[in-house]
């Protein structure tokens, strides 16, 4: 899966993180190098849409949060991507 | 940051620096990306750019190329014909200056003069008319150089190395060119504005 701004609300599931921290997250659970420029293009449309949210700070490290529209918008995405796995595990299974 | 992360940085508009620059800065001194994320970023720049273009570039695009598109299925082939008539007669130097009076002539690609002989290289572009001219144009050289014979020892000729091609004018193919860039500049900003990357989408998988 290489879908960025999906990779990015995953890796905000569980916790505020900022640009970076999202970048080491998303290698680790999917194993995906996101560029610099393909992230925060990703987490301006995802902010634009309402999904994401920017966190006040003081640094220029600055923390985005998932949104409950973003966490929708997740819920939904993982519940059409869910079949699809089943179905392909279970057919890579028969084959 | 080196100088070429800040030059890829420059090609996100102002706002938008505005607004994340010093945050996608902070990354990139975080993280430290080679030269394959520099030019995510440039292309994540040019994306942005794209995506905030306005309607009327993005229209009037669409029209260059369509316009392109058509104007290069509708143009006829030009068709070229290059050969090289060798002329040989009694002596066809006083002939010289008045065969370089005809146009056809006068545009040919190589002229010699040796003696009694003359080559000349001719090359005709007008379209379907391309053959006919040719030909018009062999008929010019010997009537011309018959003038200056005694008329007892006619002029003789052989074409050589007669070539025809057919091909749509430069014009027209710089037209296409542009047209093309033009198609893909419009898709990419179509794509930029419903999805961010898109096309180049392809690259970061």
């Amino acid at each position: 899966m290489s879908n960025p701004a999906l990779l990015i609300l995953a890796s905000l599931a569980d916790g505020d993180k900022h640009g970076y921290a999202m970048m080491v997250d998303i290698r680790g659970f999917a194993g995906v190098d996101l560029g610099p420029g393909t992230l925060y293009g990703a987490i301006t449309r995802l902010e634009e849409r309402g999904l994401v949210r920017p966190m006040a700070s003081d640094d220029r490290r600055r923390p985005y949060r998932l949104t409950a529209a973003g966490r929708a918008h997740l819920k939904d995405a993982l519940a059409a991507l869910e079949p699809i796995v089943r179905v392909g595990t279970r057919r890579l299974r028969r084959a | 940051m080196t100088r070429l992360m800040r030059l890829a940085l420059r090609l996100y508009p102002r706002s938008w620096r505005q607004r994340y620059g010093a945050e996608l800065e902070a990354l990139i001194e975080d993280s430290q990306p080679g030269w394959r994320g520099a030019i995510d970023i440039a292309r994540g720049g040019v994306a942005m750019r794209l995506r905030s273009a306005p309607a009327i570039l993005l229209l009037g695009t669409l029209a260059g190329a369509a316009t392109g598109s058509a104007l290069y299925v509708w143009s006829p082939l030009v068709h070229t014909t290059t050969s090289i008539v060798e002329v040989t007669g009694p002596d066809l130097r006083m002939a010289y200056p008045e065969l370089l009076a005809y146009p056809h002539i006068r545009g040919a690609l190589a002229i010699r003069v040796d003696g009694s002989a003359l080559a000349i290289t001719t090359s005709a572009a007008e379209g379907r008319l391309a053959r006919t001219n040719n030909e018009r144009v062999l008929k010019e050289i010997i009537d011309t150089s018959n003038q200056y014979t005694d008329g007892n020892q006619p002029v003789s000729y052989r074409v050589t190395s007669r070539r025809d091609t057919f091909r749509k004018s430069r014009r027209v193919t710089t037209i296409v060119v542009c047209s093309t860039l033009g198609l893909l500049l419009a898709g990419s900003t179509l794509a930029a504005r419903r999805a961010g990357p898109g096309p180049f989408s392809l690259l970061s998988r």
